[in-house]
């Protein structure tokens, strides 16, 4: 048991932290390990909920079913499917069922046929509902959503069954076909359920490979709905918290400042990996000595279908004898930053009206040639097409990632920690 | 204590980067940021880490280079050091021109040695104000125990005071209780 159970610890990015006379921002990374030993496990459940509105009629249909096929050969027996289309109506194809039948499954997507408009909600609603029917007989809960248009006047619906299919434990993929899409509205979809950023298809081979790939991440699940609660103590106020690993999640703004505990959802962990989360805390002014600012606690599935709780208490020490500043240990620091920026690059690009925006160089090196290129669009103001916005938020959402840098020498003379 | 950011944004004290445009507001915050970067996942990990955090793959041994000077230069003119914390795996970049202080801040005394170990429990770890020294000469390191309270060692062996001892690539000191590995920063060849 031991051995396949989750590990959570934290620490302050420095320490010890300087006593001030006026509140001071403290960074934590609270670190969820996953089990390396794989867990006998139950079966998943996966819905894949597909947008039939017109304008994927021709190639886009005839690419995504070829891709459909490849990702319902690869589920198991024993997992659970269901394939639910929809355009301005919706349809349960294959009602929530094992894959045993598998040519039933192919024979229907055979059958999927361009319609008229595109209304998410119903897509959306309809593959909650076809995953909760095995809910309690499965392990990890994915939808699938495959889109290629914006939704019209059913946002706020959306928003809500993005948040029930958080509370659920359901994580959705967001495969993107084309520009016209809303990247913002599926931008709450992703990091609300804990999923990765949504993949952005232009080129439609691309449809395959993608699909596969969260497939093939689903399927190495080793935890799954894992919700975490962080909770302040008096007179320390909970200012952001982001996933930097595996990847970049920006979260939307806490409901408001003096929230003391949130509880968001991370998603699924892989066998081996770990979730690397960083807290930002203002903290008011304390004596000498050690505090515990927050308190964590993880609950969690495991593949075998068992419950866990795990937690931790975020413990930092002051000193009054810190006379120059301390040491932050250079990932933290790169965590830190890149979070940062990613906020700051979020917030502009959710701006309705443009209007130049004030980014730090330091930002901008953090970017490629073309990134660099699409941030000087939002730094003069000009107007962001649906696309720039969607390939910024991409290359955002991979910041914590390195690039292999173009630029061989920019690491090789980098200033190495701390220069004496 | 308010720190103003050059886009006129009023951040709070302890931010290393303004929230507002994203400016490093510190000395700290300043420098480049090195870490280690996986080849396979391409997760960022610690710059003393062999193996990566998020996948475990081996983590190449990377090569470092002094700016503006070819690789075969820096390694005959200005072989570059650094000492690495065990416990948290700070790193130092020793100086090839200055010799520095190991030691343990104290305001009281006037101590302020150039590597302060207080960061790194050198408190309850027993490093005295001025521990140990450490130089470069005729392309070699040395350290030179100051007469500590709890002596200096390498690899276990307990340095006399005031006898310079040759460092060699990957030699572990202990001040104290704290413990740091000295390590050539291309330490490829060696
Ligand atoms: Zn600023
Ligand atoms: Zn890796």
């Amino acid at each position: 048991m031991s051995e396949a159970t989750l590990r959570i610890t934290s620490h302050p990015t420095r320490e010890p932290l300087p006593i001030t006379q006026t509140a001071q921002m403290v960074y934590s990374i609270a670190e969820i390990q996953a089990p390396i030993q794989p867990a006998p496990a139950r079966p998943m459940n996966i819905a894949f909920v597909i947008d039939r509105s017109g304008s994927m009629k021709g190639i886009r249909l005839i690419a995504l079913k070829e891709a459909l096929r490849r990702a319902v050969d690869m589920l198991d027996s024993e997992d659970f499917c269901s394939i639910v289309t929809f355009d301005d109506m919706v349809d349960v194809l294959v009602p929530s069922q094992k894959t045993a039948d598998g040519a039933h499954l192919q024979n229907a997507i055979g059958i999927i046929e361009e319609g008229g408009g595109t209304m998410l909600s119903l897509g959306v609603s309809m593959g909650l509902a076809e995953l909760e029917k095995h809910a309690h007989e499965s392990f990890a809960q994915r939808m699938i959503l495959i889109i290629d248009g914006a939704s019209h006047n059913d946002e706020q619906y959306c928003a809500d069954l993005f948040a029930k299919a958080a509370q659920m434990g359901v994580i959705i993929d967001v495969l993107g076909i084309g520009a016209e899409w809303d990247d913002l509205l599926l931008l709450n979809a992703v990091s609300s359920t804990g999923s990765p950023l949504f993949s952005f298809i232009m080129n439609l081979p691309e449809i395959e490979q993608e699909l596969v790939k969260r497939v093939v991440a689903a399927k190495a699940t080793a935890a799954q709905n894992i919700k975490a609660q962080i909770t302040c103590v008096p007179g320390v106020e909970l200012q952001h918290i982001s996933r930097v690993a595996p990847q970049l999640v920006i979260y939307r703004q806490l409901k408001t400042p003096e929230d003391d505990s949130q509880t968001l959802q991370f998603g699924a962990a892989a066998y081996a990996s770990r979730i690397i989360l960083l807290i930002e805390t203002m903290v008011e002014p304390r004596k000498a000595g050690s505090f515990r600012l927050a308190k964590i606690s993880a609950e969690y599935m495991l593949s075998d279908g068992t419950l866990g709780l795990q937690q931790t208490d975020v413990v930092v020490r002051f000193s009054a004898g810190v006379a120059k500043r301390p040491h932050t240990d250079p990932l933290s620091l790169y965590y830190i930053q890149r979070v940062n920026a990613a906020r700051i690059i979020v917030r502009a690009l959710q701006e309705k009206a443009p209007e130049p925006v004030t980014i730090s160089e330091g930002i901008v090196k953090l970017f490629d040639g073309e990134g660099r290129e699409l941030l000087q669009m939002l730094r003069s103001g000009s107007v962001i097409t649906p696309e720039t916005r969607k390939k910024l938020l991409l290359k955002t959402s991979a910041l914590t990632l390195q690039r292999p840098a173009p630029v061989s020498t920019e690491r090789e003379q980098a200033d190495y920690g701390n220069s004496m | 204590m308010a720190i103003q950011c050059d886009c006129g944004f009023s951040n709070a004290d302890g931010a290393y980067f303004c929230e507002s445009c994203g400016q490093p507001l510190t000395e700290d915050s300043a420098l480049h940021v090195a870490v280690r970067a996986c080849k396979v996942c391409g997760a960022p990990n610690m710059p003393a880490a062999d193996r990566c955090a998020q996948c475990g793959a081996v983590l190449p041994v990377v090569i470092f280079r002094e700016k503006n000077e070819s690789k075969r230069g820096a390694k005959s003119r200005n072989r570059a050091a650094k000492l690495i914390v065990t416990e948290d795996n700070s790193i130092y970049e020793l100086s090839a021109e200055k010799e520095i202080i190991i030691g343990r801040t104290d305001t009281q005394s006037q101590s302020y040695p150039d590597l302060d170990l207080t960061l790194h429990h050198g408190d309850d770890g027993g490093v005295s104000r001025i521990h140990a020294r450490i130089w470069r000469e005729n392309g070699a390191y040395f350290i030179e125990d100051q007469r500590s309270t709890n002596n200096t060692y390498v690899n276990n062996q307990r340095l006399e005071p005031f006898h310079p001892t040759a460092l060699r690539n990957g030699d572990i000191l202990r001040l104290g209780k704290v413990e740091l590995v000295f390590e050539y920063v291309d330490s490829a060849d060696s």
